[in-house]
């Protein structure tokens, strides 16, 4: 009789060929041909600008990665960017002249109070039970004033050479784009492989239910803020690495972009994908370059992108994605 | 008698512990005339515009609904406000041009929210960075207002100066339509409990909306206000975020515990205005009162749902 058929399992040609991996892939090549078409000289295709989409790309999916596992167990952060500010600044103080310590031991400290910040703000939400909304909004203020606080207002400059090789160009390619996949792929899988990754989706997909299942809810929900932070601090290192200078509130601006391709990615795919997110954060760069090429105003190319999050939702309620539902649909 | 006891305990200890703390800071820093009759007028005038759009946002979350597209319309609105009253030096054109604005943007939130069912925090942050970037592209350096007949909208007195009447009226609608009227009570069942007020017979996505709409006014008001006041606030939107939210949750600490409720709203928006103003008065640095105003938020929040934590059977979005 007829064979059954086995058990989809992901592998690469199965992820490749997934509807919602095709259609971002389809954005991206049209927005590569409309730019193309509308930056004179085609000066869009050569080589050297995409890398610089490429590099782009990457601070803003670090964020987003954060951002997607704090979603996928069914919460939201809104003081990603004053982290990763106020842990740029600290590293880069760590390793200014008066105290000079190697970027290594700087680096793992400011990640330490990341997943400090990080496990505050889980402990108020899973312990309290406060909705995340209000305590990150809490939090964001409490660190904008901390930081006005410590500095005073002034940037910290980075001298260290080698902290700056984080950013540099050996291989082709920028050394950010290989920290990506390396980041990438543990992201991939912690959240897709690793039981603890399909807890955490299984408490932000049904929390009444992952009760009754006997699982640590209360924990799961603070290691998501932790994990969530810690990564939001990589990416205000790497940006700090990048920018050579850290003003106090340099990274701030990343949460948009942060929020908009992990709510794209997530409501597309109904969970964290990790492949989503890199094709999302490369897909918005392309057009943030794109309209900067053109000449549009920095206003509008942040308008783009608030709606390109608003388009998100509006696409994933019309096209009636099953698993959307129960993520981010409220109750 | 002793659980009658305990109710108004729950309901009154937490406005009376801030009139003591208030009292106290004043009594403290005896030096600071924080009480003096021209500062509380001071401080209800610079309360005004909080207090509106705190109010706006109640009935939001009376409706079971959260916004925080305020935090970038708000500034947005005061640079339309002052753009428009530069160019025609009406202030009526101004107003209405600004309160057409917010009204529509919270009717799109609205419809998205209730057509699609999607959570409101997500559109109304789309909606809020949105606002931002088209905040960036408009400014055109028009930070005051030029019209002198304009610009004293804010000072006109009778008593009290006309925008705190305003306020004052604005609030007494508000109590009067939630707790006397049907319409007041709808919306409370559609916060409290949706599926009882479908059975019920209550449109819900009218009441949704209808919430939305009468925010948008409230803030256009708002935005109108401060902009006569200090001039349009580039930028500066996102300040006025945590004083506002804070106002709600302090306000759903006392009175009726747990709810949203008009008194308690406007009982946190004084009180944040107070601190404010006294956290200027001894010069404390701007940075501070940031702090200050986040860990107020949190406490506040907090003790709520501390109170409540045998309800709470979710752990909220």
């Amino acid at each position: 009789m007829s064979t059954q058929k086995a058990p989809k399992t992901h592998t690469l040609k199965n992820l490749i060929t997934s509807p919602q991996t095709l259609i971002f892939i389809l954005l991206i090549l049209a927005s590569l041909v409309f730019f193309t078409f509308k930056t004179p000289n085609f000066s869009y295709l050569k080589i050297s600008n995409l890398n610089n989409i490429l590099t782009d790309a990457v601070i803003p999916a670090i964020f987003a990665f954060g951002m997607g596992i704090i979603l996928a167990g069914s919460g939201f952060d809104l003081s990603l960017g004053t982290i990763a500010s106020i842990i740029a600044l600290i590293v880069a103080y760590l390793m200014s002249y008066g105290i000079g310590f190697y970027p290594i031991p700087a680096i793992l400290i400011g990640l330490l109070i990341a997943a400090g910040i990080g496990t505050v703000s889980g402990l108020l939400v899973s312990r309290l039970g406060i909705s995340s909304f209000i305590v990150t909004l809490g939090m964001q203020f409490l660190i904008i004033g901390v930081r006005q606080t410590i500095t005073g207002g002034s940037s910290v400059y980075i001298n260290n050479p080698s902290f700056k090789g984080l950013a540099s160009n050996q291989f082709g390619v920028s050394n950010l784009v290989i920290i990506l996949i390396i980041v990438g792929v543990l992201c991939y899988f912690l959240m897709e492989k690793s039981t603890f990754g399909r807890k955490i989706q299984f408490v932000g997909e049904n929390i009444e239910a992952s009760k009754f299942m006997g699982l640590d809810i209360k924990n799961i929900t603070m290691l998501i803020f932790t994990l969530g932070a810690i990564l939001a601090g990589f990416g205000g290192i790497l940006f700090a690495a990048r920018a050579g200078a850290v003003q106090i509130n340099s990274v701030d601006s990343m949460l948009l972009d942060a929020i908009t391709i992990a709510v794209f990615s997530s409501v597309l795919f109904g969970r964290f994908r990790t492949i989503g997110i890199v094709l999302v954060a490369i897909l918005i760069s392309m057009i943030g370059t794109g309209m900067n090429m053109m000449g549009v105003q920095t206003g509008w190319i942040d308008f783009m992108k608030g709606l390109i999050l608003l388009i998100s939702i509006v696409m994933s309620a019309l096209m009636n994605l099953p698993k959307t539902k129960a993520m981010l649909f409220k109750k | 008698m002793r659980n009658n006891m305990d109710k108004y305990i729950r309901a009154y200890a937490m406005p009376l512990g801030l009139v003591i703390l208030a009292i106290l800071l004043q009594l403290v820093f005896i030096k600071v005339p924080l009480f003096s009759g021209l500062n509380i007028k001071n401080i209800l005038l610079e309360t005004v515009s909080i207090s509106l759009t705190a109010l706006g946002l109640s009935y939001i979350m009376m409706s079971g609904e959260g916004d925080l597209s305020f935090a970038g319309m708000f500034s947005l609105l005061t640079v339309v406000f002052a753009t428009v009253s530069n160019i025609t030096n009406n202030f009526f054109l101004a107003f209405l041009s600004v309160a057409v604005l917010a009204v529509s943007v919270n009717l799109l939130i609205a419809l998205l929210v209730t057509q699609l069912k999607f959570s409101s925090f997500i559109v109304s942050i789309a909606v809020m960075f949105m606002a931002f970037g088209v905040e960036k592209v408009f400014h055109q350096q028009t930070t005051l207002i030029q019209s002198p007949a304009i610009r004293s909208f804010s000072t006109i007195e009778f008593g009290l100066p006309l925008v705190v009447w305003l306020m004052g009226i604005a609030y007494l609608v508000s109590f009067f339509v939630i707790t006397q009227t049907k319409f007041g009570f709808s919306l409370r069942i559609v916060g409290e409990n949706k599926n009882a007020a479908i059975e019920a017979g209550i449109n819900v996505n009218r009441m949704k909306i209808t919430a939305y709409l009468v925010a948008g006014l409230l803030i256009a008001l708002a935005a109108s206000i401060e902009s006569t006041r200090v001039g349009a606030i580039y930028q500066q939107g996102q300040f006025y975020m945590l004083p506002i939210f804070a106002a709600c949750y302090l306000g759903s600490s006392m009175f009726v515990p747990g709810r949203i409720n008009v008194i308690g709203t406007l009982f946190g928006a004084l009180f944040m205005g107070v601190i404010q103003k006294f956290m200027n008065m001894i010069n404390v640095q701007s940075d501070i009162v940031s702090i200050a105003q986040g860990v107020i938020l949190i406490v506040s929040v907090g003790l709520v749902a501390f109170r409540n934590r045998s309800k709470i059977a979710q752990i909220k979005l």
